[in-house]
């Protein structure tokens, strides 16, 4: 059974659309990792605030568990604190007047359990997230790892129905982050727990999601499981966020599902799940990795390099259009032959 | 429920402000009074006033008051530079005495000023008549230092030290830092300040009031007084164009600031708002002295010979003239007379009241600007509280007692409740600046979590918000106390024997030669607004920052 399910919503600050799902529906399992990508000022916040019910869209449906928690057709807006919903903020919002204790059973507190209950359901979530010997501290006395231990306590002990993360491990330091996803998705699977994580970074959306929404412009683009995005990343938003590189030609020839796209010096075959026609405009995308130097028959020049401690990172031009290359060698810059052994083509307007 | 509660107490005085304002203006284009008259439109009280040669006196009379009162910006520029950007010793002492005379009512300033420096003063005439336009003007200007220092500290404050370091490094010596670095680096904040002085220069009506009106000279604000006071039946359509007339002066001094830092505010901005720290100007020990010595002559003439003289003479036993010995007869006449002990408790029952019912307001207005989602709840609340800052003293009181007087609100007439709440209305600001500021530090986040965990808004605010700010919210409430004990000017026409406080006992008794009284009176009132502030400082309130 579906454990949310968000349908036609549309949210509008003033004349601003910020998110637009008219004649779109999706639905995020129970128990499963539901990431919500997207470029800053996409609408993923939006989406997020809707879904907690801290904004109200001017339309749509929210349904969380089977219960329906908005829909502008019936008149439905159930207030943020009936919705049963965890949430994890980018700040994480440590209530500073609150020793740990008492911000991880707040929430319980005001659903009245009675007190023994309290102090074994903290008991137990801190210990599993293995807080316990920080209860009686202050937020302010711990480290940015531990606070936000805290803060997925705090969502957790509620049993919610369904947990909202919002950027919740980009306050770390950069060693820490790697760990936390890891721990992340580990802690939350091991609860069964719904959730839906918003990001701006691809690496934490596709380590921690089972399936991954990408959202630009308020838009819904893409929905998928991680590695059907990395395998086709036919969509010009999705493969900036991949850091993949695009290049805008004409189509010279099209047979069953490649195209042939002329980059100007050059061509080059991609595949493609879309129809194209002879002269029309399109875009290919290709990963970096997916590029030999020295062959093939495409002209570029090479501008110069920098190591990555794993790989040589190439800054190309073909034609005046920046690609990057990661290359197990170094090149010195000037004219090199190149070929891309992997390719999707995608609509050049969208 | 405490949520709704709380929008409904704001959206009251939000409405009266309006109301208020409205009323002045709208009763500025009656043929008669507003209570009895139909609502026929006429601009002939504006031509009658402008044709009256006694309008124009007291015109030129508030405008060169208001011009005088810019001094204090040179004055202000000068310590505030001292104080924070050069290491001068003694800081922590000498800047509460610079801000001391921000709380004590310009009234107060002038009779300790009388007391000091007037013919039969402690040092008589030191600086030559102290009656008279120009030293009005000049004490205005004193009075209203610490208004400048604060705006203009502010944005010293603000400034990173290393904009100083990159031109001492370049070669730059101390001098030219402060002149072609800071000075022109806090220049909105200098001409801010200036448009607020000329504000309050307007308003000002217990200065002139005692040093002007006494030697038969007059300015808008007791122009208006003196016209309600003086006069057997009131002119309500004059009195209102004379004090709508100063509340356009206040409206486009403020509209032009809000356009000036539109226009410049980006030129200005600093780039990298975080501030690493403030920089120390590095001058000789010589002139460290210099600057010291000059500080401390300011504070010695400006401050604390003025209120010793006011003290001393509470305790003189011999009218006027040299100190004669001690005498404790005049405290024992206050506390002593039924009269004078009911005003001094009735002026800190309502000041109490006031407090309580604008640090909730003030609690209103502040979620309402900062949480509210639509715009036009805002920006509501935002004029609620600036508006009446646009109004002087002397005309919110007016205006009270027409709406007490000729309205269903009328059981509230001089009663210590109605004189609360036009304190609320008028000084709310003061309250929801300090509690605006510290919610603003406060992540919507805090709210929004324990709204999706479970919480009502009620709840929320009851637990979240309120423990969090708490601080701040009494901090408001003690601000707005000393701003109620302070009044005067409002006070004048809220008031009537059994419900007098301090304030209006000033303006009603100072041509009456009870200045032993009045030295008595008001150095008790000194005392308790010393302790509140020191208070108020104590629980780290910032005037600036």
């Amino acid at each position: 059974m579906s454990s949310l399910i968000v349908s036609n919503v549309v949210k509008r600050f003033g004349s601003v659309v910020a998110l637009n799902l008219k004649g779109r529906r999706f639905e995020v399992e129970k128990g499963e990792i539901f990431a919500v990508i997207g470029p800053s000022g996409s609408g993923k916040t939006t989406l997020l605030r809707s879904i907690a019910g801290l904004e109200t869209p001017e339309e749509g449906e929210i349904v969380l568990d089977g219960r329906e928690v908005f829909s502008s057709y019936k008149g439905i807006n159930v207030p943020p604190e009936k919705r049963n919903i965890g949430y994890v903020p980018q700040t994480w919002a440590l209530w500073p007047h609150m020793k740990v204790w008492d911000n991880i059973a707040f929430g319980l507190k005001i659903r009245k359990i009675p007190r023994d209950e309290i102090r074994s359901r903290v008991k137990t979530v801190a210990e599993a997230l293995r807080i316990d010997h920080l209860l009686d501290r202050y937020p302010w006395q711990l480290s940015g790892g531990q606070q936000q231990r805290v803060a997925l306590a705090r969502a957790l002990v509620l049993e919610p129905s369904l947990l909202l993360l919002d950027e919740p491990i980009s306050n770390l330091d950069a060693a820490l982050r790697d760990e936390a996803r890891v721990w992340l998705r580990a802690t939350i699977k091991s609860l069964k727990i719904t959730s839906l994580y918003v990001t701006h970074d691809i690496r934490e959306a596709v380590s921690i999601g089972d399936r991954i929404a990408l959202i630009a412009d308020g838009v819904v683009r893409r929905v998928g499981r991680p590695d059907e995005l990395y395998e086709n990343p036919d969509d010009p938003v999705l493969a900036s966020l991949l850091r993949f590189n695009t290049i805008r030609g004409k189509v010279r020839s099209v047979s069953g599902n490649k195209v042939e796209i002329d980059l100007g010096l050059g061509s080059i075959i991609c595949s493609s799940k879309e129809e194209f026609r002879v002269g029309e405009e399109a875009l290919a995308i290709f990963s970096p990795r997916d590029i030999v130097i020295g062959e093939g028959a495409l002209e570029a020049r090479i501008i110069g390099s920098s190591y990555s401690g794993e790989y040589y990172e190439i800054l190309a031009e073909i034609n005046n259009n920046q690609i990057r290359i990661y290359s197990a060698n170094d090149v010195s810059p000037g004219p090199k032959r190149i070929r891309i052994s992997r390719c999707v083509a995608s609509k050049a307007s969208l | 429920m405490i949520s709704q509660a709380l929008k409904t107490l704001s959206f009251f005085f939000g409405l009266i402000a309006f109301l208020i304002l409205g009323l002045m203006i709208y009763q500025s284009f009656l043929g008669g009074p507003f209570f009895e008259t139909p609502m026929l439109f006429t601009m002939e009280n504006y031509i009658n006033t402008l044709r009256d040669p006694g309008f124009y006196r007291a015109l030129i009379g508030s405008l060169v008051i208001a011009a005088l009162t810019l001094l204090a910006v040179p004055i202000a520029l000068f310590i505030s530079i001292a104080v924070h950007k050069i290491s001068i010793p003694g800081r922590a002492i000498i800047e509460p005495l610079i801000l001391v005379p921000m709380f004590i009512p310009p009234l107060v300033w002038g009779f300790a000023w009388l007391y000091a420096y007037g013919p039969t003063g402690i040092l008589p005439r030191l600086w030559g008549d102290v009656y008279g336009l120009v030293p009005a003007g000049i004490l205005s200007a004193l009075v209203h230092v610490p208004n400048a220092y604060v705006i203009i500290s502010t944005s010293l404050l603000g400034i990173d030290s290393s904009y100083e370091e990159v031109a001492r490094i370049h070669g730059a010596r101390a001098i030219m830092v402060m002149l072609r670095i800071l000075i022109p680096m806090i220049r909105p904040a200098i001409v801010f300040s200036a448009i607020i002085l000329l504000v309050l220069g307007f308003e000002q009506f217990g200065i002139p009031l005692l040093l002007y009106t006494t030697v038969g000279g007059e300015v808008l604000t007791t122009y208006i007084y003196r016209l309600h006071v003086l006069s057997i039946t009131p002119s309500y359509p004059k009195e209102a164009v004379v004090a709508s007339m100063l509340i356009y002066i206040a409206i486009s001094l403020i509209l032009f600031q809000r356009y000036l830092t539109m226009k410049y505010g980006k030129r200005f901005a600093v780039i990298g708002s975080r501030v690493k720290g403030i920089g120390r100007i590095d001058i000789s020990r010589t002139w460290r002295v210099v600057l010291l010595i000059l500080i401390l002559v300011y504070l010695i003439f400006v401050v604390i010979i003025p209120l010793g003289s006011l003290v001393m003479r509470s305790l003189n036993p011999l009218y006027g003239g040299r100190i004669s010995g001690i005498t404790w007869d005049y405290y024992i006449t206050i506390f002593s007379s039924e009269y004078h002990r009911r005003t001094i408790i009735n002026t800190i029952g309502v000041a109490a009241i006031a407090a309580t019912l604008g640090a909730i307001t003030a609690l209103g207005y502040s979620l309402a600007i900062l949480r509210s989602k639509r715009v036009s709840v805002s920006r509501f609340f935002d004029a609620a509280s600036t508006l009446p800052r646009s109004m002087p003293g002397i005309v919110i009181g007016l205006a009270f007692l027409w709406l007490f007087l000729f309205t269903p609100l009328r059981p509230l007439i001089y009663t210590p409740l109605g004189l609360a709440i036009a304190y609320v209305v008028a000084w709310s600001i003061m309250g929801t600046r300090v509690i605006a500021s510290s919610m603003s530090q406060l992540s919507p986040e805090l709210e929004e979590v324990a709204r999706i965990h479970g919480a009502s808004s009620s709840l929320a605010l009851r637990r979240i918000v309120i423990p969090i700010i708490k601080r701040s919210v009494l901090i408001a409430w003690l601000v707005m106390f000393i701003y109620a004990i302070r009044d005067y000017s409002i006070a004048t026409f809220l008031v009537m024997p059994q419900t007098m406080v301090i304030g209006a006992f000033l303006v009603m008794s100072y041509g009456a030669g009870e200045m032993s009284l009045i030295s008595a009176l008001s150095s008790v009132l000194v005392f308790m607004i010393l302790a509140i502030s020191a208070l108020i400082f104590k629980l780290g309130w910032k005037p600036y920052g």
